[in-house]
């Protein structure tokens, strides 16, 4: 009896490859499961003339270089299965990124079928394509469809059924990667010859997949018994990476790319509507040039603004507390509860509530850049950068999630497949400035270096971001030596964003911060107030508290910094949450018996710090231990009490690294 | 619209090139401490350094616009919305300042150094930019 013709789809993801599967089999479809996985697989039949044909619609994938469950299911499909024909659907208005997976597919011996979709979109873009032209240039039949009107689908079974009928393997295009590299995959080539077990594959494929250092090809010709050619492709990558300086997986996906747009050169006819707006912003702001100051320069003007348009809005709310805090102090008359509620929790919360509008604002921005379409954008521009030094490339989008707050940028790091790649992130994550160490930075920002306060502010962000890159590069190369797993992302495109979505978002994030000071802050502010206040009582000198022995009892550690007991007592509240550190010193000076409220707090701090020792204070709580919540993210996400005691470890090491730096470099250069 | 893109080009130049010279002479006044010049540039080198890269976008496609080529507007497009955002940044935190002064009870005064006034006056002489955007189905979705 004879086996059924069986047909792929394959395609990106997004590019109606579904809608042409129905319009194929109408409603003779079956849903199932890929063995092993939980991915969905659709297969389903249609005849045309004498031929039976079984449709199966495989999940979306950017390459044939699999960086995910779903890639490599539609990867092992085509290269193993080697079905009768495969079907790749273009999306024809986003045809440059389309065609990069059908060349792969060409090189890898599939007989192709191009449903060349969407043509009433690129259409609408102005743009031309020469179909016959790129027929001929690939090699292989091209079909220009619109799949959700059924245009096409006749000529498209018409395409598969001759594919199917006279199989043209021989005829399918080569593509040329230069003189030398040709002549590398050539030699594995004529090696290959000699592994029959290896005779399934198409041996060019497989020459430039071992050149890649693709493992997975490496692991079958290894199962295949051939090692000699594991050995010279592993010769032959070296020989070629040192003289093309990159790595030749790169370099393999660059020649492609030259290809493509060598081919859309000679068939894309571009209109005078080619140029959406949307191009138009990508082209510069993820320009390999500007793409990263424009990052730098967008992240300053929010901290700028974040700073300096919250002040009106501080002064309210500030005295606000002032005045609470002094009708506290009036019409309470018990010293003890007294001094509870006007040193402890309005001197205490007042002074992490005030920085309220700072966070609202930080988060509105924050919402804007990413409403617009900009963050993917900043992912994909600092990705790049990371790549090329050796880091792995999904980490940058948790990472940008992480100024928002570091526990839900860790939970993030699911999406990440390989488990070095995920550790590393998660290890350095805590490294992003959140949200919650903002009060500190404006506290000590606005005390110490006025008028340059948002660029301070910024520069810890900053110094956050490079600290994450240098401590990622060295956990690789320390304890998780190999090649970190590029970045494919889609682009959303670009909205302008309205008004209502933005502060609901910012509403969502902000409110977590409320919560919060409604919670462990309160709690802790109130545990501060007791130990700053007893045994002597209220009123007594706070140097003869409980919170001053305990702080004489640490601060010897951070002497060397210039620090003071009280400043090392923060510290120490801070590791349940950043806010604390702020809250703390509300609660040491009491802020609730001044009129003047966070400006007493600023001129109280003058006679503790200098700008040098501030700015280091400022450094050590970026770095230093992540709060409570983090830390047990950490513990989760990992699995592992080890690594979280690694980073709580090397992130205390480290704080007091930097923090040290710059006080000796800060004396060395005569700053106070 | 052929012409019109020329002009755009000579308009990105110049204020492309004022952006550069102010950005320039922010970051040697925050070096220097001090600079006396017109608009009295601020002593800020992150401000300075923004400058100089909205200038340089501005500057970077110019032959392209002058040579009546269409790419050479994206870069005159991100140029104008990054001095927008600057302008419009500087602005708000002026009548921050001016709410904060009603609040607290103290008198306002412009501050040319605090609200980067070379930022505010580019971002104005840039206005006139937008009206391009009107046209923008001539290149555009």
């Amino acid at each position: 009896m004879k086996e059924m013709t069986k047909v792929a789809l394959a395609g990106n993801p997004n590019v109606g490859k579904t809608v042409i599967f129905n319009e194929l089999t109408g409603s003779k479809q079956h849903v199932g499961n890929w063995p092993g996985v939980t991915v969905e697989k659709k297969v389903g039949k249609f005849s045309h003339k004498d031929e039976e044909i079984e449709v199966l619609d495989l999940p979306g994938t950017y390459s044939l270089s699999p960086y995910s469950i779903d890639e490599r299911i539609a990867r092992d499909y085509i290269i193993e299965e080697k079905p009768d024909a495969v079907v790749n659907i273009v999306d024809a208005s986003n045809i440059e990124r389309n065609l990069y997976l059908t060349l792969q597919l060409l090189e890898a011996g599939a007989n192709v079928v191009v449903a060349l979709n969407m043509m009433d979109e690129a259409q609408k873009k102005g743009m031309k394509i020469d179909v016959k032209k790129l027929s001929e240039l690939l090699k292989t039949p091209v079909i220009p469809m619109v799949g959700i009107k059924g245009e096409g689908v006749k000529e498209l079974k018409d395409a598969v059924y001759e594919e199917v009928k006279h199989h043209r393997e021989h005829r399918h295009m080569s593509m040329g990667y230069g003189k030398e590299l040709e002549r590398g995959i050539i030699s594995l080539e004529e090696k290959m010859e000699h592994c029959p077990a290896l005779k399934k594959y198409r041996h060019r494929w497989l020459a430039i997949k071992i050149l890649e250092g693709n493992a997975e090809a490496i692991e079958k010709v290894s199962e295949a018994g051939c090692d000699n050619l594991i050995k010279e492709g592993e010769k032959l990558r070296k020989q070629f990476g040192r003289k093309l300086h990159e790595d030749l997986e790169s370099y393999f996906a660059d020649k492609r790319y030259e290809f493509v747009d060598d081919i859309l050169g000679v068939v894309l006819i571009k209109g005078k509507k080619l140029w959406s707006f949307s191009d138009m912003l990508d082209k510069v702001l993820t320009h390999k040039v500007f793409g990263i100051p424009i990052f730098l320069a967008m992240m300053w003007a929010t901290f700028q603004f974040t700073f300096s348009v919250a002040v009106p809005f501080m002064d309210a709310i500030d005295l606000f507390f002032g005045w609470l805090g002094g009708a506290a102090s009036a019409g309470i008359t018990d010293p003890a509860i007294q001094s509870l509620v006007a040193d402890g929790i309005i001197g205490g919360l007042g002074s992490v509530l005030i920085f309220l509008p700072n966070i609202f604002l930080l988060f509105f921005v924050l919402s804007l850049m990413e409403d617009s379409g900009y963050l993917s954008r900043a992912a994909f521009v600092m990705d790049k950068a990371m790549y090329r030094i050796g880091l792995q490339g999904k980490s940058f989008v948790p990472m940008l999630l992480g100024f928002g707050c570091n526990v839900p940028a860790i939970m993030s790091t699911r999406t990440i497949e390989d488990r070095k790649d995920r550790l590393i992130t998660i290890l350095v994550n805590p490294l992003m400035s959140c949200s919650a160490r903002l009060p500190v930075y404006i506290l000590f920002a606005g005390a110490f270096f006025l008028g340059a306060e948002g660029s301070v502010i910024f520069s810890m962000y900053l110094m956050g971001i490079l600290l994450a890159v240098l401590m990622a590069l060295l956990l690789r190369k320390l304890f998780f030596k190999g090649k970190p797993s590029p970045l494919i992302m889609e682009m959303p495109p670009y909205r302008i964003p309205t008004l209502k979505s933005s502060a609901i978002h910012m509403w969502e994030k902000g409110s977590m911060f409320l919560k919060k000071a409604g919670t462990t802050i309160f709690l802790g502010v109130i545990i501060i107030w007791f130990l700053s206040t007893y045994p002597g009582g209220p009123g007594s000198d706070i140097e003869t508290s409980y919170v001053a022995a305990i702080g004489r009892w640490v601060q010897p550690i951070f002497a060397p910094l210039g620090w003071d007991w009280k400043a090392a007592i923060a510290l120490l509240f801070g590791f349940v949450a950043k806010e604390i550190v702020v809250g703390a010193y509300g609660t040491f000076y009491g802020i609730s018996d001044a009129d003047e409220g966070s400006a007493t707090l600023r001129s109280e701090l003058h006679g503790a710090f200098t700008p040098v020792s501030a700015y280091a204070y400022m450094a050590f709580v970026l770095i230093y231990v992540p709060c409570l919540a983090t830390i047990g993210v950490i513990k989760s996400e990992t699995g592992s009490w080890k690594w979280t005691l690694f980073a709580v470890g090397y992130m205390m090491g480290l704080a007091y690294l930097v923090a040290f730096v710059i006080t000796t470099v800060g004396h060395l250069l005569g700053f106070a | 619209m052929s012409e019109k893109i020329r002009l755009i080009g000579i308009y990105s130049a110049i204020i492309g090139s004022m952006y550069i010279l102010y950005g320039m002479l922010e970051i040697i006044a925050w070096a220097a401490g001090e600079l006396a010049f017109p608009l009295s540039p601020s002593p800020d080198i992150f401000a300075g350094f923004i400058l100089v890269v909205i200038g340089s976008i501005l500057l970077y496609r110019v032959r392209d616009l002058l040579n009546m080529r269409y790419e050479g507007l994206s870069f005159f497009f991100v140029g104008l919305i990054l001095s927008a955002i600057i302008g419009i940044m500087y602005l708000l935190i002026m009548g921050a300042d001016l709410l904060d002064a009603t609040i607290i009870g103290e008198t306002w005064a412009f501050d040319s150094a605090a609200y980067n006034l070379p930022a505010i006056v580019l971002f104005i002489l840039l206005l006139p930019g937008w009206l391009i955007i009107k046209e923008r189905e001539e290149f555009g979705e």
